[in-house]
């Protein structure tokens, strides 16, 4: 928009009223000096004409013309003033300036018609005889009261002419020098008004630099000062919100900078909107580098990209881990989680990544599933040589030394407890590695012959209690297993349920598919697990009665290996119980 | 117009970049699965390959794009040239680890024969160019890719002692022959993605200075 200043604003309206009063007043005097004028000078011929009208009138009937002239002229001449005489036929007898021969008839001139009638006759208008403006005034000459002729004089109008003219000029200079005046007032009411606009102007500008420091102060009319004074109240406003703000966020940064884990957040594009110190410890990039740009750019990895990208497609938290550095020294691992970032107004502006450095932890872990598995296997030999020495003793043991014979059945019996702990070890940490190094072959398999083939190799342990097993599953019932592991989860369970059930019960097998999964449910009728042992039921070497446990020749790793088995499905095994009603152990492998 | 060419230009060199993480990857995975004899990693990169493919395809469609829509002129054209015909490299660099891995595959059923030179230091040689060469484009870094010109050469000095090794244990066991082929084949591979890694170095020379140097032997200092 094409802006002016204001006094250009002001000025043009001003000047037009200006110029227009003066010139509407001038018009309008004009108009009546000229009337006036004209009246006057009318006036004064009539006045001139009637002076003369006696003597004219007598020279006119006594037909003297050549006197008539003379007089004229001599009455004419020093007054500036034309006469004519005429006769009742309009022809000019007598005149001041011609010789009246060579005139024409002036019969048809306005002021004649009416003077011949008896009636002063006056008129202005332009003399071809003299070649300018004349006033004519003609006066009616009469015998025996009927019109014998006219007496007619003329004056010269551009004397009134000239002094319109004259004060034409003045008033257009009078017009200028107003002009210039109201300019001047102009301005300065222009800049009475500005000014404290600029002022506050410049203020804005100020506060819009972000220095809240100065006030404006203007004086003025009370329109502008209430102006200004809003706009301060409006930036103390502002300065308390950006303060809150500020506040707010410097909190927040000292909140997530100080905190162990790598925060990242980036937008829809994969550019880092905020990231921490320690998350670009983690990656080994520059925080004030990786501000703005593509992670992709900043990380170069491509787990993390691939995590990122994840994050972004999806609409749930994201889990994952991320290598760095594959393959060198200082590789380094990274588990993180991903969640989509929202605005206030629930649209989606990103991802927000947390990452946690677990390069210790995992090499730990790694050092822990080896040394456990080094130490199962290390203790197998010594068992086993000590077992192959106790059972050849225990024959050669002579009758007369009972308490050799009840030392050495100990001594066995506590070797092959040790060999069971040993084996279920090793089975567990061999399941472990193998579900680790994600080994564990999984592939579309038959229920009902795993839940068979379980229930066959337990038929042994039965027959002691007279305990039945009931199977119930679907004949076409299929998931993705590995037969001999599933086998042998089930084969744990069956043998806890059979050696806690009451004789001659029934343990019952059951499986079934349902919409998301396909679940095995073993019950028994059992004594039931009192309900504060359930949570830890399934970790190594928990059990709920020592001694009892002991005496029922459990290892304590039969449910752990039946939880690493179905972790190994991607399952799921939990256990419910009532007291004295029996317990129900449930796995559930995915579809 | 100049912003909707700013846009489509940063997806593209996404995509690049996306591409060529995923082509280090098969890389790292193919040599990997010939250290570890391991075949299942050596099938999974195999399999695949079609991703690669189908990455390769849609960046080119995605140059040609902004090629008709935008005629872009100067910096930008040898930009999309350079992306185009990096594009083309990684695809190769794809294929080779997919031969690489099959090599992977066949000698993993061998374990009992020692690889006869040093291929882990190949690879990390070759992993490290490709990673670099990527990440000379991504920053547009000439000094880097000058580096990278001048470890190719370190390459082939491993390439020409494998082929000095193989012929050692040939004389001694003419009947290795197979698996000698197999590892002869790899080393080759892992050469020619160290060459094309040198290539897409060459590429962002010419992007940023606007000079073709690829067959311009320099010398470096080694």
């Amino acid at each position: 928009m094409r802006t002016s200043k204001l006094f250009w604003q002001l000025f043009p309206s001003q000047l037009l009223i200006l110029l227009s009063a003066i010139l509407l007043i001038s018009w309008y005097g004009a108009l009546a000096l000229q009337d006036y004028n004209v009246e006057q000078k009318l006036t004064d011929l009539e006045a001139r004409s009637r002076l003369m009208q006696p003597q004219v009138t007598e020279l006119f009937l006594a037909g003297n013309f050549q006197k008539l002239e003379e007089i004229c002229q001599a009455a004419g001449r020093p007054a500036a003033t034309r006469i004519t005489v005429l006769d009742q036929r309009g022809k000019v007898v007598s005149d001041s300036i011609r010789d009246p021969e060579s005139m024409d008839n002036h019969r048809q001139r306005p002021e004649i018609i009416t003077a011949l009638t008896g009636e002063v006759g006056s008129s202005r208008r332009y003399s071809s005889t003299t070649n300018q403006n004349m006033l004519y005034v003609a006066v009616p000459l009469f015998t025996d009261r009927q019109v014998c002729g006219v007496l007619r004089t003329a004056v010269a109008d551009d004397v009134l002419e000239n002094t319109l003219n004259h004060l034409f000029w003045r008033i257009g200079l009078g017009s200028l020098m107003v002009s210039i005046m109201a300019a001047g007032v102009t301005l300065l009411a222009a800049r009475r008004v500005s000014r404290p606009l600029e002022e506050m102007t410049l203020g804005a500008m100020r506060f819009a630099a972000g220095d809240f420091s100065k006030k404006i102060v203007v004086s003025g009319s009370t329109e502008v000062v209430s102006l200004a004074q809003a706009m301060n109240r409006m930036v103390a406003e502002l300065d308390n919100r950006l303060n809150e703000a500020e506040n707010r966020r410097s909190e927040l940064e000292t909140v997530v900078s100080s905190m162990l884990e790598g925060v990242i957040a980036v937008d829809l594009e994969a550019k880092v909107l905020y990231m921490n110190g320690a998350a670009a410890r983690q990656l080994d990039v520059s925080r004030f580098e990786a501000q703005g740009g593509n992670i992709l750019e900043v990380v170069r990895n491509i787990d993390l990209l691939r995590f990122i990208q994840k994050t972004l497609g999806l609409n749930e938290p994201v889990e994952g881990t991320v290598v760095l550095n594959r393959g060198r020294e200082d590789e380094r691992i990274l588990q993180m989680r991903g969640a989509q970032l929202f605005a206030a107004d629930k649209a989606r502006i990103g991802a927000l990544i947390v990452c946690n450095d677990v390069t210790r932890l995992l090499h730990l872990e790694n050092l822990r599933r080896d040394f456990v598995a080094n130490v199962s296997h290390e203790l197998k030999t010594p068992i086993t040589s000590i077992k192959g020495y106790v059972e050849t003793l225990i024959p050669e043991v002579a009758d007369n030394q009972p308490h050799f014979r009840e030392f050495l059945g100990i001594i066995l019996k506590q070797a092959n407890r040790l060999q069971a702990i040993v084996e279920d070890l090793l089975t567990l940490s061999r399941i472990e590695q193998e579900s680790h190094r994600e080994e564990i072959p999984l592939a579309a398999g038959a229920i009902k012959m795993v839940l068979a083939e379980a229930i066959e190799s337990c038929a042994t342990r039965t027959f002691g209690k007279m305990i039945e097993i009931s199977l119930s599953c679907p004949d076409e019932l299929t998931a993705r297993i590995n037969p001999p592991l599933l086998e042998q989860a089930v084969n744990n369970l069956l043998d806890n349920a059979i050696k806690y059930s009451r004789p001659e019960s029934t343990v019952r097998v059951e499986a079934e598919a349902t919409k998301e999964a396909v679940v095995i449910r073993i019950s028994d009728s059992g004594p039931g697990i009192p309900e504060q042992h359930l949570p830890r039921l399934f970790e190594r070497f928990y059990v709920i009665d020592k001694a009892r446990s002991r005496k029922m020749g459990g290892t304590g790793l039969g449910l752990a290996i039946v939880k690493h088995i179905v972790q190994s499905h991607d399952g799921q095994v939990t256990v419910t119980s009532e007291m004295g009603r029996g317990s129900i152990f449930t796995i559930r492998l995915p579809v | 117009m100049q912003k909707h060419l700013q846009r489509d230009m940063e997806i593209l060199k996404n995509k690049l970049i996306t591409m060529g993480g995923e082509t280090e990857d098969r890389v790292y995975k193919a040599t990997l699965s010939i250290i570890n004899r391991d075949a299942k990693m050596a099938n999974d990169v195999i399999n695949a390959d079609r991703e690669i493919d189908q990455m390769e395809v849609e960046i080119e469609e995605h140059c040609l794009k902004i090629l008709a829509l935008y005629q872009p002129v100067a910096k930008d054209l040898r930009l999309i040239i350079a992306i185009l015909k990096i594009n083309n490299d990684l695809e190769r660099v794809g294929d080779l680890a997919v031969n690489i891995a099959e090599r992977g595959a066949f000698l993993a059923n061998h374990k009992e024969f020692e690889i006869f030179f040093d291929i882990k230091k190949m690879a990390s040689k070759v992993e490290s160019m490709l990673t670099s060469s990527i990440d000379c484009l991504v920053h547009l870094d000439v000094p880097l890719a000058h580096k990278i010109r001048a470890e190719d050469n370190e390459v082939d000095a491993i390439n020409r002692e494998m082929y000095e090794r193989a012929k050692e244990v040939l004389i001694l066991n003419p009947d290795h022959i197979n698996f000698v082929l197999h590892t002869i084949s790899a080393g080759r591979h892992l050469e020619r993605i160290a060459d094309h890694a040198t290539n897409i170095a060459e590429d962002v020379i010419y992007l940023e200075e606007a000079e073709i140097v690829r067959h311009t032997p320099e010398v470096y200092e080694s």
